[in-house]
């Protein structure tokens, strides 16, 4: 069977260094990606959890467009019709181009910035009110009671959908492939299109699996963590002198 | 001071309340991550014992069937393998379904020799039927004798003559290259540090670099992204992603339009012939094939097709 022959391996491996390449590429992508995704995530999370109609609107409306529409689209709608409205806006004389990497970082990080939004809004509400009050009734402010209080808390909670939300991020950066982004996916398509050898995806999974099964373990890991009970810290004992000084 | 006993005091507070949406599987029930890992493991022994086997196995694949001349005449009609997306070529019209180009003329001219009969009582009969093929698809579908032959731009190389066999080349393409006439490139002097999107899989790269050396500007600094498909390449340089849109001239003619045009027509680069493909195993059918082809070819039959369908 030609999957398992050795001269279309040994043909497939020669071109592995373009493998490499695309590889570092994806994972490069991935970070500033993920960054995008946390900041704007983190936004409208908070966004999403004030008291204020308008802002809660606005996180509403992105995350139901950016859930409920495929990425695919999305990099396409970018990508052809970009460089147009780039020019109308700066008034260039000519299209102005959108660098592969920015607008997959800008796509990728927008798309997943709303499920980080949602992560962190539910992140948020699971903390009941009572305990902001509570704070609030032990003399502290309101900063000092999210600080101390709600968001150690809040991380606990999201730290594994969000490990999970960078998985699925990695994997979604292989839309690159369409618009000739040089990421992994586009190099493995490279190789495969040209020899005709499917070997290259082969081992193009098994990069992707190099970089999402880690993450994958570490999701476990903090679920797992989330769930054990939570050890105290040891903190300074309070020192009976002051106390004195307490009303 | 007074904060000291506060991140402790955190702990005890709302436990096992909702955990925001995540999605990944459980580690409890089924499979475990530590138990994937060594079953991939022992998979990928089994993987490197059984390829042994299979190497010795499947060298006599691919099915022989009655592809001679006598199957096809008691079938009543030729099975031939076309584009259907090259305009010029082959090209179905999605609202008739009709066939038209070049390449289904040569398939009626073939199926007049083998029915003996003429060409336009061929195509009157319905003696051909048509399959629409792919690049990737059309190699297979003659092995496995869904075809009795595939006439669809398929470019004959040294390489493909040891799966197939080939009959002399009907027609000679090139490459073209489109650009926006909004570019306002006119020639290929203007190509330096333009990006030229190229299909994948194909050697356009390789032609292209090596027209431009042959032009003198070997020093040009070009970068040739990778299409995953032409209608992808097409929007790229609508879009103006892409300066240049570099590709077979048969394949080109599909995409031309109002606000595009051929760069430098005249420069003929790249050049590649056109074979109607055949299974090694049907003799009979490549004898036959060969003839009509090579008629065509002399009688001007081909020159006044590719008058007529306008091929670039």
């Amino acid at each position: 069977m030609e999957l398992f022959d050795p001269g279309r391996w040994a043909q497939t491996l020669s071109n592995s260094d373009l493998l490499w390449q695309g590889f570092f590429f994806t994972i490069q992508v991935s970070l500033a990606g993920l960054l995008v995704s946390l900041v704007m995530g983190t936004l409208l999370g908070v966004f999403s959890t004030t008291r204020s109609r308008v802002l809660r609107a606005i996180a509403r409306v992105y995350v139901e467009f950016f859930q409920n529409t495929p990425i695919v689209v999305q990099v396409f709608f970018v990508y052809t019709a970009g460089p147009m409205l780039l020019q109308a806006i700066t008034g260039a004389s000519h299209v102005v181009r959108i660098a592969p990497f920015v607008l997959v970082v800008i796509c990728v990080g927008l798309y997943h910035g709303a499920y980080v939004a949602e992560v962190i809004r539910t992140g948020i509400e699971a903390i009941p009110r009572g305990q902001m009050e509570a704070t609030q009734s032990q003399g502290f402010t309101r900063v000092q009671g999210y600080r101390y209080v709600i968001l150690p808390q809040t991380f606990r909670i999201i730290l594994p959908p969000l490990a999970n939300q960078a998985l699925n991020l990695v994997k979604n950066t292989s839309v690159l492939a369409l618009i000739a982004g040089g990421d992994l996916m586009y190099q493995a398509d490279i190789i495969v299109a040209d020899s005709g050898y499917l070997q290259g995806y082969i081992v193009c999974c098994a990069m992707y699996f190099l970089i999402c099964f880690p993450l994958a373990m570490l999701v476990t890991w903090l679920e797992k963590r989330s769930k054990a009970p939570r050890k105290a810290k040891a903190t300074h004992a309070v020192p009976a002198a002051t106390a004195d000084g307490e009303v | 001071m007074r904060r000291t006993h506060i991140p402790a005091s955190d702990a005890s507070l709302a436990r096992g309340t909702a955990v925001a949406g995540g999605a990944t599987a459980p580690g409890g029930r089924g499979i475990t991550r530590r138990g994937f890992v060594s079953l991939a493991g022992a998979l990928a022994l089994g993987a490197a014992a059984s390829s042994t086997l299979a190497l010795a196995g499947c060298s006599g694949s691919g099915s022989s069937s009655g592809q001679g001349l006598k199957a096809i005449k008691s079938r009543g009609y030729l099975n031939c393998g076309v584009k259907t997306d090259v305009m010029g070529y082959g090209y179905q019209d999605t609202a008739t379904g009709k066939f038209t180009g070049m390449e289904i003329d040569i398939c009626y001219a073939i199926a007049a020799k083998v029915f003996g009969v003429s060409s336009a009582t061929a195509r009157r009969r319905d003696l051909v039927k048509f399959t629409g093929v792919t690049a990737k698809t059309r190699g297979p579908l003659v092995d496995s004798g869904q075809v009795d032959l595939v006439c669809a731009t398929y470019t004959i190389t040294p390489e493909r003559k040891q799966s197939w066999n080939f009959s002399d080349p009907y027609y000679t393409d090139s490459i073209g290259m489109l650009v926006l006439k909004s570019s306002g490139i006119k020639s290929v002097a203007d190509l330096d540090g333009k990006i030229v999107g190229v299909g994948e899989g194909a050697d356009t790269k390789a032609q292209v670099q090596a027209m431009l050396k042959s032009q003198g500007h070997g020093d040009f600094k070009v970068s040739y992204p990778q299409y995953l498909d032409y209608p992808t390449l097409a929007a790229a340089l609508a879009s103006g992603n892409i300066d240049v849109f570099a590709i077979d001239r048969s394949i080109i003619r599909t995409y031309v339009n109002d606000s595009n045009e051929l760069l430098e027509p005249k420069l003929v680069f790249g050049k590649q012939q056109y074979g109607v493909c055949t299974a090694k195993s049907s003799t009979e059918l490549t004898r036959l094939v060969n003839g009509v082809v090579g008629t065509l070819v002399s009688s001007g039959d081909i020159a006044r097709w590719a008058k007529k369908y306008k091929l670039l």
